[in-house]
């Protein structure tokens, strides 16, 4: 059974498993309009050659006309909360930081001093000003210059040209964007969809309850790619089949100017329709009851109710809205079950993929590490919403590094997630080989038309940005 | 150093007079005397990135960030958590009888000779 756009296949339904439009209509409470608008774009058909996630001399097209040109996002507003908090932001060998530069006032510097070029920040922190550590040139935190010692040797050194050169800060929801490029548009633009279809979340009053940058033998496209499309479920998460809808995700993406946004859902609780007709819903419901058990140890889990008048996905969306509504003293009642249970991932040019609701609360940013194409970090963070009864807002969690050859299994604070991220990694570094010896008549790579269009539209939009 | 007793008296409570860190010079060593939480924490004044003094630095729960290069040091164990900082802080083990707040300082910081402030 398929629904059909244009002339392609719009995802593969079962009878016990819906698309999601369908999913929705029978959602327990009403869908928010931003849930169900649906995409005005759809890429068309191509294939991409393979060399791009290798050539030094594409990573370098890379470095200069879409990171120092593009709003990108650097961190989140709660890890700097207090005047003098600073955030170190690289991009392969780019380098900014991100300062808390006065109450309510952010700035991003480039992190090379203006004597001779040494790193100004070394990593996150908080310092009283700006001082490097070789010769203790000064800067306030406003990016003006405070002092250099031997101040009778430079003559030439005019103060006020020795601001430091900042790159454009501007922030939404919480999450804190900067542009290099001066003359670039208002970061609205490119936000598109994103700023109302997240109203109804308020991803603002979330806090960071974990954060872990993983480094990964493959180029950040690669890394990226990896979790733009749910057709990789039905082999590399093959365990999460009994609950998830993997071929039913639905898949959207908006083109409106400068704004580049897509989106996936992928419905939980619900059998994979490659499970059949016949798949066992009461079976989704309790694989699902158990995942998100998980992440609450010691709460009894409670099993599908057959006497019960709510779907099974209604079932475990309002045992979400009790648990999280007594841990967090907050009430989620008029919560959809979309927004309590599903997978719901955006995605902003070039490499920003805010995560929506309950179902996975994640943010991801995928980045070039160092000046090896192959190469890039994934940074993972998992939101939670500010406990209410005014409860104070908990700081952000720390960073928790993880190596080229570490598991995410290593963090044990992100549970069963471990399990499905080192499956995913396990593909990357193999991905990364693979690609390298093509043969040169197959050097490309080949595309699902709907669901891999995230990815044609992310090259699209890529190739437009290098001059391509 | 060994001729130092087990125990010797910094400070008393009150001297905080309602801040968390309090600075003492005793033996002529620096020290930077921080409460964190209902601990009290004995620290060499003294960042092992470049040696500056600390305690104008940011105290937050469990660590001290150095305000001039921002270096974060563990209050529990010392180590150097981020920052361009490597060596460890140093501790001294502290305890506090009564009023009096006492560091064991027989184990004394090498450090080269006075540093800057
Ligand atoms: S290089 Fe920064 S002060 Fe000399
Ligand atoms: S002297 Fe403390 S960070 Fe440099
Ligand atoms: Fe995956």
């Amino acid at each position: 059974m398929a629904g059909e756009f244009g002339d392609i296949v719009r995802g593969f339904s079962s009878k016990a498993s819906p698309l999601v439009t369908g999913l929705l209509e029978a959602d327990s409470r009403a869908v928010p309009a931003g849930l169900k608008q649906q995409g005005n774009y759809l890429p068309p058909s191509r294939q991409i050659p393979l060399s791009r996630y290798y050539d030094p001399a594409f990573a370098e097209l890379e470095k200069e006309k879409l990171w120092k040109k593009t709003w990108q996002y650097a961190c989140r507003e709660e890890d700097i909360p207090e005047v003098g908090d600073r955030y170190k932001y690289d991009v392969g060998t780019l380098s900014w930081f991100i300062v808390r530069s006065g109450p309510g006032e952010i700035r991003a510097f480039n992190n090379s001093c203006l004597h001779r070029g040494t790193q100004l920040c070394s990593s996150n922190g908080w310092s009283e000003s700006i001082r490097c550590p070789f010769h203790a040139w000064e800067w306030k935190l406003d990016g003006s210059l405070k002092n250099i010692p031997s101040r009778w040797d430079f003559p030439q050194v005019k103060t006020e040209e020795f601001k430091l050169p900042e790159a454009r800060v501007a922030t939404w929801g919480g999450f804190v964007f900067i542009n290099p490029d001066p003359d670039a548009a208002p970061l609205e633009n490119y936000l598109g969809v994103m700023p109302d279809h997240f109203k109804s979340w308020e991803p603002e009053n979330r806090f960071t309850a974990f954060h872990i940058r993983k480094r990964v033998r493959a180029n950040w496209k690669i890394t990226m790619e990896a979790f733009l499309e749910s057709y990789h479920v039905v082999e590399t998460h093959t365990e999460s089949l009994g609950f998830t809808g993997d071929a039913s995700t639905q898949y959207d993406i908006w083109e409106q100017g400068d704004a580049h946004i897509s989106r996936l859902i992928t419905p939980l609780a619900t059998p994979s329709p490659h499970l059949g007709d016949g798949a066992s819903i009461a079976e989704a419901a309790n694989y699902a009851f158990q995942a998100f058990a998980l992440a609450m140890p010691g709460v009894p889990v409670p099993s599908f109710d057959v006497d019960s008048k709510l779907s099974g996905r209604a079932q475990v969306a309002e045992w979400r809205r009790q648990m999280m509504g007594a841990g967090l003293a907050r009430d989620f009642s008029s919560w959809p079950d979309v927004t309590m249970i599903d997978s719901v991932e955006y995605h902003m040019f070039p490499n920003f993929c805010p995560w929506y609701g309950e179902g996975l609360p994640l943010v991801y940013q995928f980045l070039p590490y160092g000046d090896d194409p192959n190469q890039s970090v994934m940074s993972v963070r998992l939101t939670a919403p500010l406990p209410g009864g005014g409860a104070p807002r908990p700081p952000s969690a720390p960073i928790r590094e993880i190596g080229f050859d570490e598991l995410f299994n290593s963090a044990p604070e992100i549970g069963l997630l471990a399990v499905i991220f080192d499956q995913d990694m396990s593909n990357l570094p193999r991905i990364q080989s693979g690609l390298r010896a093509a043969s040169d008549t197959r050097a490309v790579a080949t595309f699902g038309r709907y669901q891999e269009q995230r990815i044609l539209h992310f090259h699209e939009v890529l190739e437009k940005t290098l001059g391509l | 150093m060994s001729d130092f007793p087990e125990w010797t008296p910094l400070a008393d409570i009150a001297d905080f007079a309602g801040e968390r860190k309090l600075v003492r010079s005793i033996y002529g060593i620096d020290l930077l005397l921080m409460l964190d939480g209902a601990d009290v924490v004995v620290a060499h004044n003294h960042c092992t990135h470049m040696g500056r003094p600390l305690d104008r630095g940011k105290l937050m729960a469990g660590q001290i960030s150095c305000p001039f290069h921002g270096a974060c040091f563990d209050l529990r164990t010392g180590a150097a958590r981020s920052g361009p900082a490597v060596a460890p802080l140093h501790l001294f083990p502290a305890r506090v009888d009564g009023q009096t707040i006492y560091a064991d300082l027989r184990n004394k910081p090498v450090t080269l000779w006075a540093r800057p402030t």
